[in-house]
């Protein structure tokens, strides 16, 4: 499964979420719900916009975790 | 912009409308079925020859005619009519039955119009109540082709044991077959498949809002 790593980046960034979200163009809601997982799927245009807001590569953001179940 | 607002405001109001009607429509109908039980129980208490004087009582002026040939409802003619109280007894209940589906279409309509009208348009609740409104649509069917047979046949029965000539019972009876309305069954069929189209719209609008 698919992790999202975001709140680490956040932090070395010391950047709040809410900072984030406003640069990003996206509400509150979604962006937490990117950060705790709840998110299906993330759009390659939302990608490219947290990417340079965070000045990072997406492999920091998104992490692939084998799924023991 | 502007022009989607106002086609919001109007959806808006032609669904607040609606929820009204359906609203006022399960009232009528909780009572039209309160009604019904209560005359189905007194048709189960009340003797046969109770029935047949308030019959004499009420149809002291009635006329029935049909192509060409008038039948005049006399008091001698109730005598002589035997009423089968079973059959009596059980289209009473099942005209009472038969308000049931009405009433839980009603019940569903106004469900899904209130989700509407809080902007809830495509969800998997919506989608069951329009599939229920379908399942109900068919029983109707079902149950309009029961109750006409049952009625035609308490007619029949009745009018054979009449005191009328061949003639007249031939012009007025009534066959006794099942006839099914296959119309409200195939619209019951179609509402049934939007409902599972609007089940996939549900799942995709669920997919959209959990996509960042």
């Amino acid at each position: 499964m698919i992790v999202v790593r975001l709140d680490r980046v956040l932090a070395d960034r010391k950047m709040a979420l809410g900072e984030l979200a406003e640069k990003v163009g996206i509400s509150n809601v979604n962006l937490s719900n990117l950060k705790t997982g709840k998110a299906k799927a993330i759009r390659f245009s939302t990608l490219d916009a947290i990417c340079k807001a965070l000045d990072c590569q997406p492999a920091d953001i998104l992490e692939y975790e084998e799924n023991l179940d | 912009m502007n022009g989607q607002a106002v086609t919001h405001k109007r959806f808006k109001a032609l669904v607040t409308f609606m929820y009204v009607l359906s609203f006022a429509a399960i009232i009528l109908l909780a009572l039209g079925l309160i009604g019904m039980l209560i005359a189905s129980f007194a048709v189960l208490v009340i003797p046969v020859d109770t029935l047949v004087d308030l019959i004499k009582g009420s149809a002291s002026d009635l006329t029935i005619e049909s192509e060409g040939i008038s039948l005049i409802v006399t008091e001698e003619l109730i005598n002589s009519v035997q009423i089968d109280k079973t059959l009596l007894v059980i289209m009473a209940f099942l005209a009472t039955l038969s308000l049931v589906p009405f009433l839980m279409i009603a019940i569903y309509l106004s469900r899904w119009l209130k989700n509407l009208k809080n902007g809830e348009i495509l969800n998997l609740k919506n989608s069951k109540y329009i599939e229920y409104i379908a399942y109900f649509i068919i029983l109707v069917s079902v149950m309009d082709s029961i109750m006409t047979f049952i009625s035609t046949t308490f007619v029949s029965n009745t009018l054979n044991s009449a005191m009328l000539s061949q003639e007249i019972v031939e012009q007025f009876s009534l066959e006794s077959t099942i006839e099914i309305n296959f119309m409200t069954i195939f619209a019951g069929i179609l509402i049934w498949i939007i409902a599972k189209t609007m089940q996939y719209g549900s799942f995709l609008q669920d997919e959209y809002d959990a996509t960042v």
